[in-house]
């Protein structure tokens, strides 16, 4: 038996047998994702990710150039910049949504995975799935790619425009985290955890 | 009638959906698997939802009436406001951003503004049929939220890298920051309600019905 997150309703969980997503029955919330593979394929993903998120912190996201003078700006560049001009509390806001928080959503997934992978149970588990679950809410990293797109025209207009490999790699960032956010459930992740302890 | 999980003396765990039994013992109880806190409904959630909201509103003025975005070129200062940048983005033809820029920055954020609104007002739970409405109107806001954000992350942009005095240079607005301060009140505020309470009333009304007839 489970009750639904949204509206309360109790019912039955239907027993899936391939990866389904569970809805409730009243209100059409979701209760909860089980895939069978998910915690495998939601580490690979996440390792994927960590190492794309890595280079779209050390690289230019993009550089502009005009009469000879070249800038760039990295994600880090980007808060900093905002900071220089005054603007402290916003560069903190970009920093933390785009640096730190998806850093710790990495990080917290991979200590929720990797135990489980090699047949423990992770450390202060209750606390970190509740922390990943905060974590992924302010981590913004696919509304950074769409306001990357946006100001390429802008920026066009006013010099030569280059794409840095650090936007290339959010990309990326963006795609597995949506990937793992579909399959990966801190709920579902407790069978996966019942089972191995069975 | 169905069954809600306070009524039948059952808490959902949020965080493993574990459906735990409601102890006798006072204070906060934890969930029996995870730990978590369980609360049969978010505490407070009407009134913080409402304190968050009235300040996201008061923000939004200064956030649409200040600059935004000053740019200066060859001595010569312009500044935009939100709207202001994409009706100059329109009049360039570049009316696709223009439209994200309208959506993401003015209509989510006034939208979002309005639905919590909707959500909270206490005469709107007089209707039980409304609850499914309201659910899914708050999944919607719940959702869009982070959208908003764009228009903080193209300043930032921007600004780290058109900084080539005397020729051209951008700087943030004041509005910036009123915007950032918008976009986190309103998520905040979306994330302390509690969409169970839609459907409380309609419930409760309906099983106290039998004893009133008696």
């Amino acid at each position: 038996m489970t009750a639904c997150p949204d509206c309360d309703y109790v019912q039955r969980e239907p027993q899936c047998v391939t990866a389904c997503v569970v809805r409730c029955r009243r209100c059409g919330g979701m209760l909860y994702r089980a895939v069978p593979s998910a915690p495998d394929s939601a580490l690979a993903l996440t390792l994927a990710a960590a190492v794309f998120f890595l280079i779209a912190n050390i690289l230019p996201l993009m550089t502009l150039e005009l009469y000879g003078r070249r800038t760039s700006v990295t994600l880090t560049g980007m808060a900093t910049a905002l900071h220089d001009a005054g603007m402290t509390g916003v560069g903190v806001l970009v920093f933390v949504t785009l640096v730190l928080m998806p850093a710790l959503e990495i990080l917290a997934r991979l200590h929720l995975l990797v135990p489980l992978r090699i047949g423990r149970v992770p450390w202060k588990i209750g606390a970190v799935s509740r922390l990943q679950a905060s974590f992924k809410v302010w981590s913004m990293v696919e509304v950074a790619v769409l306001a990357a797109t946006v100001s390429i025209h802008r920026l066009d207009q006013i010099g030569d425009l280059d794409i840095g490999p650090a936007l290339w790699a959010l990309g990326a960032v963006m795609i597995l985290f949506a990937a793992t956010h579909s399959i990966f459930d801190s709920r579902d992740l407790w069978t996966h955890y019942a089972r191995r302890a069975a | 009638m169905s069954v809600m999980a306070t009524h039948a003396g059952l808490l959902l765990c949020e965080t493993c959906g574990l459906l735990n039994r409601r102890p006798r013992a006072a204070g906060t109880p934890l969930c029996a698997r995870c730990g978590t806190g369980l609360h049969a409904r978010k505490p407070d959630a009407v009134v913080r939802t409402w304190a968050l909201l009235v300040a996201a509103y008061v923000l939004y003025i200064p956030a649409n009436v200040l600059p935004v975005l000053t740019t200066q070129s060859l001595g010569e200062e312009t500044s935009d406001t939100i709207l202001g940048g994409a009706i100059r983005l329109w009049a360039q033809g570049a009316w696709p951003l223009s439209v994200v820029i309208v959506v993401a920055s003015f209509v989510v954020p006034l939208a979002k503004l309005f639905a919590l609104t909707w959500l909270l007002m206490p005469a709107r739970r007089l209707f039980a049929g409304d609850a499914h409405r309201g659910t899914r109107l708050y999944r919607v806001v719940d959702f869009i939220g982070r959208w908003s954000m764009v228009d903080i992350y193209v300043g930032g942009l921007l600004v780290g890298l058109v900084q080539f005095y005397p020729f051209a240079t951008v700087g943030v607005g004041p509005a910036a920051a009123a915007f950032g301060a918008v976009v986190v009140l309103t998520m905040l505020a979306s994330r302390s309600f509690d969409p169970r309470l839609l459907w409380d009333t309609p419930v409760r009304a309906s099983r106290t019905a039998p004893n009133e007839g008696a």
